[in-house]
Formats: C-alpha cells, sequence, structure tokens
C-alpha cells in the first residue's frame, strides 16, 4: 500500500476529486496539444500539489527512480536519432545532437512527468479503503467495491504466501537462486502451489462473504467516512467538463 | 421446537458421485452445545454446510430431505438470509478473511455493514465483538498480518458481531495449538451459557469430552452415534469410525484390566470423570481395609 497517512488538505479530498484531478492533468498534457512552455507550466503546478499535500520528499524519491533511467536513454536517443532532426546544437567527433530530437524528449518526459505527478499526489493521499467505499457508494454494489479493493489486499497475502512456498521449495532441494536460467526454470515449482492454493482458496472466501451478507438484501451502510462537499462535487463536474471540452477544442482547431 | 431439524438428508457434490451424506435425520435443540466428530470424508464439513444453507445453494450436487432453521427451510432461503440465524466458521483461518477490509476492527465490522447497522452501533459492536475474543490490541493491523489463531478468533468475531443464535464451527482448531483450541472451546462455553447453541465439528475428542453435552458420530455420511459424551466417546466401537478414544477412557480401561477401576462403572471420557471413578474405588479399598 502507497498511502502515507499525514495530515493535509490533499488527504482530505474526495478520492473522486483526486481522481477527476489526474484525468484533467493527463487530458491537458496528452490531448490539448501544449508547448513545452504551457507543459512547464502545467508541471510547476503539479509540483505545487505535492509540496502543499505534504508528499514531497517521497514522491521526489519516486519521481527520481522513474525520470532518471529515462532521461539517460531518450534525451541521447532522440537528440541524436529522431527522423525530424534537422537543426545542429552541436557535434561531438562526428556525432551531431539536434535540437528537434531534443525537445521531442523534453516534451514526452514532461507529459510523463505530469501524469505521474498527479498519480502519486493520487496514491499517496488517497488510502484505498476511501477508494473502495467511495466506488461502493456511488455504484450502488458492493460487489463492484469488492473487485477494486481484493486485488490490493490479496497482493500482500500473496507475497507472504510466495515466501513460504519459496522456502519450503528451497528446504526440498530447488535451487531458486542464481543465474536468470536457474531462476526461470525454477519457477514452475513456485507458481503451481501458488496457483492451486489460491483456487482452493477462492472456493471458501466465497462461503465466508456469503455467510456475512455479501448478497443480503437492503440498505447497507459504511463505517469509513469519506467526506464530500458541494464545492467538491462542482468543482468535479467543472473539470470533468475541461476534460472533456479542452481536447474537443484542440482537436477541431 | 428444535433450532435445527434436519430430515432424511442426503447429499452428493456430483450426479454419479457416491453420497456424502446418507439419509441423516437430527434435531438441535436451542441452547446445546453439540460436537460432531468423525474420520476424514466421513460428511462432517458437508453437514455444517447443510445446516448453514451452504449446501445446497453454493454446491449444486444432489440434494434430497430437508433441512430446517427455527422452523424456516433452508431451501426456500440464500445462505446470507440464513447467516442471520446460523453463523458458520470454517476451518481455513486465512482464507475466511474478507479481503474487502484493511483493518482487523474493519474486518469484524463488514457483517454488520451488510445488513445496514448504524455507523454507532456498528463501532460498540465490533469493540465488544473485539474484546470478547482478546483482538483489541489488534484492531488496526492488517487482518493478514495476524497468526493462524487470531485469524480464526476474528472469523469467529466477524460471525459473532451479526448475533446469530447458532453458532456452527467446523474444524476450527485444526491450525491452533493446544492451548489455543483449549481457548477457544472456553470461548464456545462462555456463548453457550449466554444462550448460543453451539455445533461444532472436532478430531480432538478430549476438548469435545469437555466442553460438549452431546456428541454425534458420523461414519460414511450416516449417524452412527449420538448421546453424550460419556455414552458416546467411551464405546470401544467409535475406534472403527475412526475416532480416538479419550487419554482418560484409556487410562481407566487400562486401570480396570489391573483391578484398579470398578468393574461397574462406567469408563471416564474426561479428567473429572477419570478422578470421581479413582475416588470410588479408592473409598472401596479404604472400607474393605
Amino acid at each position: 500500500m502507497l498511502f502515507i497517512d499525514r495530515p493535509g488538505w490533499l488527504h482530505k479530498l474526495h478520492p473522486f476529486t483526486k481522481l477527476v484531478l489526474l484525468l484533467l492533468s493527463a487530458a491537458l498534457a496528452y490531448l490539448t496539444g501544449l508547448s513545452i512552455g504551457s507543459l512547464s507550466l502545467l508541471l510547476a503546478a503539479c509540483l505545487l500539489l505535492i509540496i502543499s499535500g505534504g508528499i514531497f520528499s517521497v514522491s521526489a524519491k519516486m519521481v527520481i527512480r522513474i525520470f532518471l533511467p529515462l532521461i539517460l536513454f531518450m534525451v541521447p536517443i532522440h537528440g541524436l536519432l529522431n527522423p525530424a532532426n534537422t537543426t545542429e546544437i552541436f557535434s561531438f567527433h562526428g556525432i551531431v545532437f539536434y535540437r528537434e530530437g531534443l525537445f521531442f524528449a523534453l516534451k514526452t518526459l514532461m507529459q510523463l512527468g505530469v501524469v505521474i505527478s498527479a498519480s502519486l499526489a493520487f496514491v499517496f493521499t488517497t488510502h484505498p479503503a476511501d477508494l473502495i467505499t467511495a466506488v461502493s457508494h456511488a455504484s450502488g454494489s458492493i460487489s463492484i467495491g469488492y473487485l477494486l479493493g481484493f486485488p490490493l489486499l490479496l497482493l500482500e497475502s500473496m507475497r507472504e504466501r510466495v515466501v513460504t512456498i519459496q522456502n519450503a521449495q528451497r528446504a526440498r532441494g530447488l535451487e531458486i537462486d542464481g543465474n536468470i536460467f536457474r531462476r526461470f526454470t525454477s519457477l514452475g515449482p513456485l507458481l503451481f502451489p501458488l496457483l492451486i492454493g489460491s483456487i482452493v482458496g477462492i472456493e471458501q472466501r466465497s462461503i465466508a462473504l456469503e455467510v456475512r451478507g455479501f448478497k443480503i438484501h437492503g440498505p447497507k451502510t459504511s463505517l469509513r467516512l469519506v467526506p464530500d462537499s458541494l464545492l467538491q462535487k462542482l468543482s468535479r463536474r467543472l473539470m470533468l467538463t475541461l476534460a472533456v471540452i479542452l481536447p474537443m477544442l484542440h482537436f477541431f482547431r | 421446537m428444535p433450532v435445527i431439524d434436519i430430515t432424511q438428508l442426503s447429499y452428493c457434490y456430483r450426479e454419479n458421485n457416491p453420497p456424502v451424506l446418507q439419509d441423516v435425520s437430527l434435531q438441535i435443540y436451542s441452547g446445546q452445545f453439540v460436537g460432531i466428530a468423525g474420520a476424514n470424508n466421513s460428511g462432517k464439513s458437508t453437514l455444517c454446510y447443510a445446516m448453514s444453507g451452504v449446501v445446497p445453494h453454493l454446491f449444486h450436487g444432489k440434494f434430497s430431505g430437508n433441512v430446517k432453521i427455527n422452523g424456516i427451510s433452508t431451501l426456500e432461503h440464500t445462505v446470507s438470509d440464513i447467516s442471520n440465524q446460523v453463523g458458520l466458521v470454517l476451518q481455513k483461518p486465512d482464507n475466511q478473511i474478507s479481503g474487502m477490509r484493511f483493518t482487523v476492527f474493519e474486518e469484524v465490522a463488514l457483517g454488520l455493514e451488510n445488513r445496514g447497522f448504524e455507523r454507532e452501533t456498528i463501532r460498540k459492536r465490533v469493540s465488544e465483538m473485539l474484546n470478547l475474543m482478546e483482538l483489541s490490541s489488534h484492531a488496526e493491523r492488517s487482518p493478514f498480518h495476524l497468526s493462524g489463531g487470531q485469524q480464526q478468533r476474528l472469523a469467529l468475531a466477524s460471525v459473532l458481531a451479526v448475533d446469530p443464535p447458532v453458532l456452527i464451527l467446523d474444524e476450527p482448531t485444526t491450525f491452533l495449538d493446544p492451548s489455543g483450541a483449549f481457548h477457544l472451546f472456553s470461548i464456545l462455553q462462555k456463548l453457550q451459557k449466554e444462550g448460543k447453541t453451539i455445533i461444532i465439528t472436532e478430531q480432538r475428542t478430549d476438548l469435545l469430552a469437555a466442553f460438549t453435552e452431546r456428541v454425534i458420530v458420523l461414519q460414511e455420511g450416516r449417524v452412527r452415534k449420538d448421546g453424550s459424551p460419556q455414552n458416546v466417546l467411551t464405546t470401544p466401537d467409535i475406534e472403527t469410525a475412526g475416532i480416538g478414544r479419550t487419554r482418560y477412557t484409556k487410562t481407566a480401561e487400562l486401570a480396570k484390566k489391573n483391578s484398579l477401576w470398578q468393574t461397574d462403572h462406567a469408563l471416564p471420557a474426561t479428567l473429572n470423570e477419570t478422578i470421581a471413578g479413582l475416588r470410588i474405588r479408592k473409598n472401596t479399598d479404604d472400607y474393605k481395609n
């Protein structure tokens, strides 16, 4: 779970408000044909969001981890090899670096930067349980909330089960460490018990859910309170409208 | 009127497979603490499923006969509806975690949320259940991070939160150590004293003898014996049904062979019955001397 539990205005926002904000950021970055200048303003706004939300340090670590390899690959590759390259910036022993490729790489990285920083703002400040509750409330179906939440929760239990199976297989003499080939050949004895265990577990889990009244008719309540407000509801509508209209305006211009 | 009334119940999971339950008829009355014993594949789990509506609603095998909970047939209601009357706790602790909630507190609250209880009522009820199951200090932990014994108590707390009058537990002590198993039975005994009907399948006959008031032995899907633990668990032929007699019965039998047990005194199933029997023998010896 990536959620960071700390007080902050972003944490208090309804999950859907943050989701729509993420959607709007992605639409602006990719579908409205923003220039590098406008994109840098949008990126700065996302950065401001992260700083004011109190998640800067953890987001910065994640962004560096994602972007450093991308910068190291994309900038030289496009600067040197992009088919649109015409304007030379500098050359070194016959290797020519071009302006068009550099700008293309920068624009792509900035678009990605906007979406990733908005996504991080969402995942670091939204408890998955709040999202599941909000989805269940909005859809009126507990099953949809379950479909969303179960994989998130099961991941942790699966990880623990993998460690148990790994230890059991190691104890039987299976070599699961070493080179890629050896690791690949040991995948079968690791994956099959995990898969079979999970399938067997599903039957019992479905019984456990039924006996807790999963399909019981009548109104349902929620222990978890996900606060919403009229202002947020209006903001969501406005942002959704912008996310649809602005790309359309760009498309038909 | 019995709280659970089973009439000529037969069931097989697939059409051409041999039946798992054959012509089972049973009445269980309110407030009873009933143990069900039997070897593997004797039909214990299927009987639990039938008493909670899981069979035939979630397993679509061949079902005949009738199961009534408080006079209402399980065939006419869904498992979720029946769960208001009957709480079911299964064998494997981790498979009973719903996978829908992030904390132990929320996990216990799930059944109450599904029934539309008010938030304050849910909080109060969940806190009571966590106290009862000694899980209060784990309320904010992930259910997946609890030990097997804690997860089993969590499953019981989740079922109990809804306050069903009948509790059915299918081998809940399989993954528990002896003290954990004893603790669970002590909790069940407390619940029985509060008026709940408890039905438990269990392989450990010493626990059945110590806590239950009635033992039903299943063999190949049929009821082989039904009576008080002392009557049922001390007879030698239960071993042919794949159930071991308690260590107290075996000790007293050995004592009888060595003339250390009154020949006309019934064999014991529990420690207290053993002590009582040895006391009678000692008093007779003292009288003779």
